[in-house]
């Protein structure tokens, strides 16, 4: 054999280990040992940070320092793959603009000093002791993250209401998921999808609304990508949304309707179901019941029929505008009701509305009509924009009116229940929910809240209406804490800044879209004093309980205490979650100990009540006898499928009586219109960690407009010009991008961007839904004016605190 | 000189163009699939940074055709330790 040089090599593994992945047959035959004696000599196996899809990579480490990372071929989230920005992710680590030190300052106006570990957390304690004992429980708060890991949201929400009675814990995916998460409780009477990405292979007609995936879950897509390119002819891709995306490439049809007209599209698609007699009637005789109103009542299958009869496809698509046509919204219906299976996959577009619940009541519906649940290739899939909303905020308890494991907070039973499991006196817990995102940070607004701890999330970016809120968070009688790796818009309004370990830096379960959990271990120590977050609130927890001289707060964290932070004690407080709060609830996870995870490539898909059980991955499908071991258990009678989510008392799916509504802010002749914001495929949320890495910052330094060709000529608009964009609330200058993106009448601008001229949050409106309190990010009335020829724009991040 | 294994996804009808235009590359070569799969080939590609590789990317994903870039392998060995070299660099200027 001739001799291969070190980097040949380097190559030929690269080769083979991505035909391996794809089952391509390249014709290279493995060089033996050799191939990989320049490997790493450590995989550390983990999950990626930075979006929803959960794909699992693994660090190479040599000598302890990260060489290589690779997918993880057996993984059933992405089978090997990863996107760009999962793969650069590493770059993080160490980064020179780490935060290292906590950083101190009593007023905002001043510049921070460096202080210790231990001054830090005395600081913190006693303001949050001195503010609990001055204005009250209510006048502190935690907002936190869907990319916290589930330890930590756990803990600190255990903190905030065992040890200081309040239920103002909140957190991001209020902003992403919360519609979603209604939606699922009034549809299919509990929390999260029934199926998950293994039904992209079996599924024949793919659904897409509201969702850019190709950009925002590039590997999930991929899988649904090659499903179409694999069967060209057998699967349909219909996708629906204003903009047109990279996600309309591999479109059948592409339904571009009005911002804010889904709720009709959606309603005259049943419609056409029920018209055309494609609906399963079984399906529907079986497990289904009809609901209208805020009381629930039921309703006949012949009152659905009446009200539904309000939405023929001809005045829908009058509704609806853009490209729709009565005869396409029957197509689409039928390749939907007809298809051997189908599947829909929705995100912000769907859930940041004013009527994102009934949105996403309106997509179940279709589902459940048509009967295409529980069966292979065939569920209603919201894909989770975070990597933790689901695992940590939504089943850990992290928002004000939830408790761990899908317990309401103000369910006397369930509280209870969760105070016995903590060995706290009952009544400890408040039975009143705490502030929502928007009411939380209006608290703040109005002085009602002297202390709050934002951990992993940088709200001045990310709220809507930013500029709103900033000032109150720049109240000097507001004291704020900010954990975080990087300086952010928000360490700007902070008081006390906390450095935190990184992902890999620490161990912990992320929680993805399909009910998955998945563990990522400590591969590197964090640098200078960052620390994991658990040990951080432990350390904090110790303190308060002496400032404010109450045992109660103390016995919160009593089982954690003296355990080393890598491992040991994210390890203490999974077990305590797992194995206490979530037995006999919708998402057991007993079986998904740490042992068991570090033992699967990928994770375990709840329910999963036994080790046995989860060693075999979980459950591919809630409520189906044979898969789904609780399905088993609760059921009541010997169908087949058992909806026995803790919401519905009937134990069946309902299908919602919901009329149509347009935006809260539609385009007049002021602000004549639409704004829309996103993300794109480099970037993740507020650009904190993507922006500082070079490849993904030079690849898109700044966020830009998209003008619609039509509007662009009609208002001299030409690529590049400094357009400004004004709403009601605020303003951006930005640079216009010229491209049949939006549709007539609409603007797009992407979100990550840190510059004030071109933080979009400052435009958008913080008008939100009344039933999940999600705010409608998606739609606002905005006017939009040419300011000048192209101007020089630099690339812009907050680099010091 | 970091190095990563790609797999390039395209139309099928694409196949032959989209390869042609991948093999003029510099720093990119093409593995393509000696079986029946048609619409996608390995690719490994070499370059002074991980910002070259992902200008390559781009470059890839603009060709007429081409639906996905995905990446399953990277080695970074030698750009850490050259990031390294740098940092001590800059350390002792
Ligand atoms: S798709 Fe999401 S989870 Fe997967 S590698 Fe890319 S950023 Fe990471």
């Amino acid at each position: 054999m001739v001799a291969l040089t070190r980097r040949e090599l380097i190559k030929r593994t690269a080769a083979l280990t991505v035909a391996s992945f794809c089952g391509i047959n390249i014709g290279l035959k493995k060089g033996g040992s050799i191939a990989h004696a320049f490997d790493a000599d450590k995989w550390v196996r983990g999950s990626c940070r930075l979006c929803g899809a959960g794909c699992r990579v693994e660090l190479g480490l040599k000598n302890g320092k990260p060489v290589a990372l690779r997918g993880v071929k057996d993984s059933r989230t992405n089978y090997g793959y990863l996107c760009m920005k999962g793969m650069l992710f590493y770059k993080i680590i160490h980064h020179p603009d780490r935060l290292t030190k906590p950083l101190y300052r009593k007023n905002k106006s001043e510049p921070f000093k460096v202080v210790s570990w231990d001054k830090a957390i005395k600081i913190a304690a006693k303001e949050f002791a001195a503010s609990v004992k001055q204005y009250g429980n209510n006048s502190v708060a935690y907002y936190g993250s869907g990319q916290a890991l589930t330890e930590e949201t756990y803990i600190f929400q255990k903190v905030m209401r065992a040890g200081l009675q309040t239920n103002n814990v909140e957190g991001n995916p209020r902003l992403c998921m919360a519609s979603a998460v209604s939606g699922y409780l009034t549809s299919f009477g509990a929390d999260e999808p029934i199926g998950g990405y293994a039904d992209i292979e079996k599924c024949h007609c793919f659904f897409i609304i509201g969702s850019n995936m190709a950009e925002a879950h590039p590997v999930i897509f991929r899988r649904v990508m090659r499903r179409k390119l694999d069967n060209p002819d057998k699967v349909k891709v219909i996708n629906a949304d204003p903009r047109v995306s990279p996600t309309s490439r591999i479109a059948d049809v592409h339904i571009q309707f009005k911002p804010g007209t889904d709720l009709a599209l959606l309603n005259a698609m049943a419609y056409a179901i029920i018209d055309e007699k494609l609906y399963d009637k079984d399906f529907i005789d079986k497990y289904t019941t009809f609901r209208v109103g805020k009381k629930k009542k039921e309703v006949s299958f012949g009152v659905y029929k009446r009200h539904i009869m309000k939405y023929s496809p001809d005045k829908a698509a009058k509704i609806c505008g853009g490209n729709v046509t009565p005869d396409m919204i029957r197509e689409v219906a039928r390749m939907f009701a007809k298809s051997p299976a189908a599947m829909t996959f929705w995100t912000m577009g769907i859930n940041q509305r004013v009527r994102g619940v009934w949105a996403n009541n309106l997509i179940h519906n279709l589902h459940i009509l048509t009967g295409q649940l529980c069966k292979p290739g065939a569920d209603s899939l919201s894909l989770t924009g975070q990597p933790n909303a689901c695992g940590g905020v939504r089943e850990g308890g992290g928002l004000c009116h939830i408790l761990p494991a899908h317990r309401l907070v103000k369910i006397d039973k369930l509280r209870h229940q969760v105070e016995d499991l903590w060995g706290i006196p009952r009544g400890r817990i408040p039975p009143k929910p705490g502030y929502h995102t928007v009411a939380m940070f209006q608290a703040v607004n109005d002085g009602k809240i002297k202390a709050i701890w934002i951990n992993c999330t940088s709200p001045v970016q990310s709220l809507p209406n930013a500029d709103k809120y900033k000032k109150g968070l720049q109240r000097e009688d507001c004291f704020v804490v900010v954990t975080d790796i990087f300086p952010t818009r928000t360490t700007e309004v902070a008081n006390l800044v906390l450095p935190a370990a990184f992902h890999f830096e620490k161990t912990g379960v992320y929680g993805c879209t399909e009910r998955r959990s998945q563990l990522t271990l400590k591969a590197v120590d964090p640098p200078g004093e960052a620390r994991p977050e658990v040990w951080i609130v432990r350390e904090w927890a110790l303190r308060l309980a002496d400032e404010l001289n109450d045992p109660v707060i103390k016995k919160a964290v009593e089982p954690f205490i003296g355990k080393e932070e890598g491992y040991e004690l994210p390890k203490a407080i999974w077990d305590e979650y797992t194995q206490k709060l979530t037995k006999g609830r919708d998402n057991d996870l007993r079986g998904a100990t740490y042992n068991v995870l570090k033992r699967l490539p990928d994770g375990v898909q709840w329910p999963a009540p036994t080790e046995e059980f989860a060693l075999t991955g979980g459950a591919v499908k809630k409520f189906v006898r044979g898969i789904d071991p609780l399905a088993d258990k609760h059921a009541k009678n010997s169908l087949p499928y058992q909806f026995y989510g803790p919401a519905h008392k009937d134990k069946r799916l309902w299908v919602w009586l919901r009329p149509y509504k347009g935006p809260a802010e539609a385009p007049d002749s002021s602000y004549p219109v639409f704004l829309s914001t996103g993300r794109i495929i480099d970037h993740w949320h507020t650009a904190s960690m993507t922006g500082r890495i070079p490849e993904l910052m030079s690849a898109n330094p700044y966020a830009f407009v998209e003008v619609n060709p039509d509007d662009a000529s009609r208002l001299g608009i030409k690529p590049g010009d400094m357009v400004l964009v004004e709403s009601r609330r605020g303003k951006n200058v930005l640079p216009a991008r010229v491209v049949e993106g939006p549709m007539k009448g609409m603007v797009f601008v992407y979100w990550h961007d840190q510059h004030e001229d071109r933080m979009i949050n400052r435009v958008t409106k913080d008008a939100f839904d009344p039933g999940s309190k999600e705010p409608e990010f998606k739609i606002c009335a905005v006017r939009i004016k040419r300011l000048s020829g192209p101007k020089p724009i630099k690339p812009f991040l907050v680099n010091s605190v | 000189m970091p190095i990563g294994g790609f797999v390039v996804s395209f139309l099928p009808d694409k196949a032959h163009e989209v390869i042609g235009s991948l093999r003029d590359i510099r720093g990119c070569e093409v593995h393509e699939a000696i079986e029946e799969k048609a619409d996608s080939a390995v690719v490994v590609l070499e370059a002074k940074t991980s910002g070259d590789i992902e200008d390559m990317v781009e470059g890839i994903k603009a060709i007429d055709g081409v639906l996905s870039v995905d990446l399953a392998y990277l080695n970074i060995e030698d750009e850490i330790k050259e990031n390294k070299n740098e940092l001590q660099k800059l350390k002792r200027a």
